[in-house]
This record gives C-alpha cells, structure tokens and sequence, in this order.
C-alpha cells in the first residue's frame, strides 16, 4: 500500500506539473465548446453532435468550469484525476486477483503512452477507463449494484465501454455458476437498458455526425491495432503482447480461472469494437481499444513474474467466484 | 528485461507527447486579437470554427465579417483551421501581407489593395 501511495504520489505530481503545457488540440476545443454551453438543455443537444459521444464527461468538465475557472489546467483536471482513480483500481483488481506483482501492473499502466495521453487530455476517454476498471473490480467482488452503476456511468461517458461488461457476461457464460451469470446479466443489461433513453435520442445525430471515412480493410485495422494499440508503435505492442502472453501461460497454470478472465476482457471487446465500427460506419480508432489497456497490464504484469522465475507455484489464491 | 524495455520505450513516447509540433489554437487567438486594430476584420476558414477561437477570446466575435461585410474595412485577418478543406481563401481586391508564422491554425494578414 505503501509503495501504491508514493508511486500514485510521484505521478500525480509529474502530470499536474505537465498538464498545462501541451497547446488545446481541436477533439478538446470542441469538447470544452460543448461544456461550456450556456445551458444544460444546450448542451444535452450538443453532444450528440459528435459522434458516439454520451454527456457524463461533458457534465463532469463544466463542473470542473464552474469550481476554478475555464482553461486548459480545469479542462483536463477530470482526466488527471480519473487515471489516479484508474491506477488505484488497477492496484485493487491485481490484488483481488492475487498477482505476485501488483505495481508492476500499476507502474506499466500510468506509463503506457496510450493511457498516459489521455490523462491529460482535455476528454472523458480516462474518466470511461476509470469507471471501466472499477466496474470490473466491482464484478470481480459480485458487488452487483456498484457493477451495475459503474457500468452506467462508463456507459454514459463512453458507449464503447460496454465491451468490457458483455466479455465478462460471456466469461461467466462460459465458466461461471448460473446464479452468477444472472445476477452479472441483470446489472449489466440495466446498465445497458439505462443508456437506451440517450441512444435512442442521440442516435440520429451521431450517423448524421459522422466523418465519411469509408470501408477499412482487416490488413489496414490489423496494422493500425499493432502500431497503435499501446500508443508505442510497433515495438511498443510487441513488447506488451509477448509479456501478456507469457503471462497468460503462468497465470492459466496457477490460476486457469483468472487467465481465462483476462484473456475475454482483453480479447472480447476487439471484434465488438470492428462490429461496432461497421454498424455506424465510423473509422477505426486506437482509442476504441482503450478499455482493453487495464487486461493487457495485468497479463504483462503476471508475465514479469514468469520471466523472473520460471517455477510454477501453486495458485496464490482461486479468483473469487 | 523485456519489461524494462516496454518501460523505457514508455516513456519516450510519454516525453514525445510534449516536445512533438501540435496545434495552439489560443496562439492563433492571441494573434488574431492583437492584428484586430480598428479597420481589420476577422475571418475564419471555415467559417464555423470561430466558436473555437472564441474559446480562448470572446472579444474576437466582435470583429468577425464576412465576404459581403469585408468590403467595408482596408485589412482582413484570415484565420485557417488545420482542418479546413481548403487551405487558402480568396479575398478579392486584398493581397496578403504577412503570415503570423503559425502552422496550425495559420493566420494570415490581408490589406486591401
């Protein structure tokens, strides 16, 4: 715990030092255009504007407006504050899923280029990471109710977030007791049924607001998922996947219930995401994998461990079921 | 070690975030603002993007014209979105003066000919 509060320590200093320095790009203007709208029901009707964009990140900013003022500082304070909250959960999902090396976890996550982009961005992309991460703790605990709200609320800063709650429905479908596969679909279809107000009022203008960007070959999507996925091309996602998989090895050797876990919540949302894309025939984005960075960590985490000691120890501890 | 090559390859990217060429949208207000003497208007390419000008400044709507209005004053500032689809605009009977040297968005001062 202690080790978590000072790296959370040195973090949260570096980046609210840096925050202010990177010069507002237009997806930020645009965002802050919307939260400082002069009225709620003026910028309810703008957000769909952009595509796929729900209101919760936007409402979360203009708070952040209203306490210490527009700039570029107050604009991405909920992002700086979310990835803390995103770090700290993945300290608690490591430790609930009993991994030898939680801040290894922890460390390579506020790290990664891609998370570490949208901590200071002036967007609710780590607020619906935040939420993300811990509606899965909240999973894992069978804590249904917090599931259910976290789910919403991610939900409702980003609709892409949803991909991680329908891997871990699937996951239980496969491998779990039924009394918890319904109570797990339950929250996450209540989830899924509260957003259906805002998509079915946002729809129209999220198709209309799309960019024309044509039909992706899978060669082109693969490519872009392998340089971007991480945010550190190439050689960056090379590195990740082979750590992830070594870590999938050991961990399905000592814990098959956990490596089984990580695998749907990294794999899942991939063919969501394509799916997704197709449907709205929106462009294919790094950002939409985002929500599978917190699995790919916690692989790459339980990968250090098996590259240090090749021995196979018997399972820390089942994951919870 | 595969570790500790991921990680320094982290932050090398995470450094490159603040050292890369970006867009700077106040600078381009901040210029817009100190060309808007009496006499200048302000345009923007395209036209709907003033609201993000107007984010840094919102005394700049107050100098805003169009290509009817322009006629009326001897220089015109153009502003242009890095976005735009048309990088230049042609504004007849003005030549241009200066650029302020700004990538993106450019501006661009314009005086009647």
């Amino acid at each position: 715990m202690r080790a978590l509060i000072l790296t959370l320590a040195v973090y949260a200093i570096c980046i609210l030092l840096l925050l202010p320095h990177p010069s507002l790009w237009l997806d930020e203007l645009l965002n802050i255009v919307g939260s400082t709208k002069p009225t709620f029901s003026s910028l309810i009707s703008y957000v769909p504007q952009n595509s796929g964009a729900a209101p919760l990140g936007y409402l979360v900013q203009r708070l952040s407006f209203r306490l210490i003022g527009v700039s570029e500082f107050s604009a991405r304070l909920p992002s700086v504050v979310s990835s803390l909250a995103a770090a700290a959960g993945m300290f608690a999902l490591a430790q609930h899923l009993h991994l030898r090396r939680p801040m290894a976890a922890v460390v390579l996550f506020c790290l990664l280029p891609m998370q570490w982009r949208y901590a200071i961005e002036g967007r609710p992309y780590a607020m619906a990471l935040a939420l993300s991460i811990w509606a899965t703790f909240f999973f894992l605990q069978q804590r249904m109710l917090l599931y259910a709200l976290a789910a919403t609320a991610a939900l409702y800063t980003n609709p892409y977030s949803f991909f991680i709650p329908a891997a871990q429905v699937l996951w239980l479908a496969c491998h779990g007791p039924r009394e918890r596969l319904t109570r797990a679909f339950l929250a996450a279809g209540s989830a899924a049924l509260s957003f259906l107000p805002w998509y079915l009022y946002a729809r129209r203008a999220w198709i209309a607001s799309v960019p024309n960007s044509g039909h992706i070959s899978p060669i082109k999507a693969a490519e872009l998922i392998a340089r971007e996925l991480v945010g550190a091309g190439y050689i960056g996602t090379g590195l990740v996947l082979v750590l992830a998989y070594m870590g999938w090895t050991r961990c399905r050797a000592e814990n098959p219930a956990c490596a089984s876990f990580l695998a749907a919540c990294f794999l899942v949302p991939f063919p969501l995401v394509l799916a997704g894309d197709a449907y709205f025939h929106y462009f294919l984005a790094a950002r939409q994998f985002l929500f599978v960075l917190p699995p790919l960590c916690l692989l790459a985490a339980c990968g250090i461990h098996a590259q240090n000691n090749n021995a196979v120890h018997p399972a820390a501890g089942p994951l919870p079921l | 070690m595969l570790f500790t090559l991921l990680l320094v390859l982290s932050l090398y990217e995470d450094a490159r975030l603040f050292t890369r060429p970006r867009e700077n949208w106040r600078a381009a207000s901040v210029a817009m603002k100190r060309l808007a003497a009496p006499g200048t208007c302000l345009m923007f390419l395209p036209a709907d993007s003033l609201n993000l000008y107007l984010v840094f400044d919102k005394t700049l709507a107050a100098h805003v014209c169009d290509a009817n209005s322009m006629q009326q004053f001897s220089r015109v500032v153009l502003a242009t979105s890095p976005y735009a689809k048309a990088s230049k605009m042609v504004l007849p009977s003005f030549r241009e003066e200066r650029s302020s040297g700004l990538r993106a968005p450019s501006v661009t001062l314009y005086r009647r000919k």
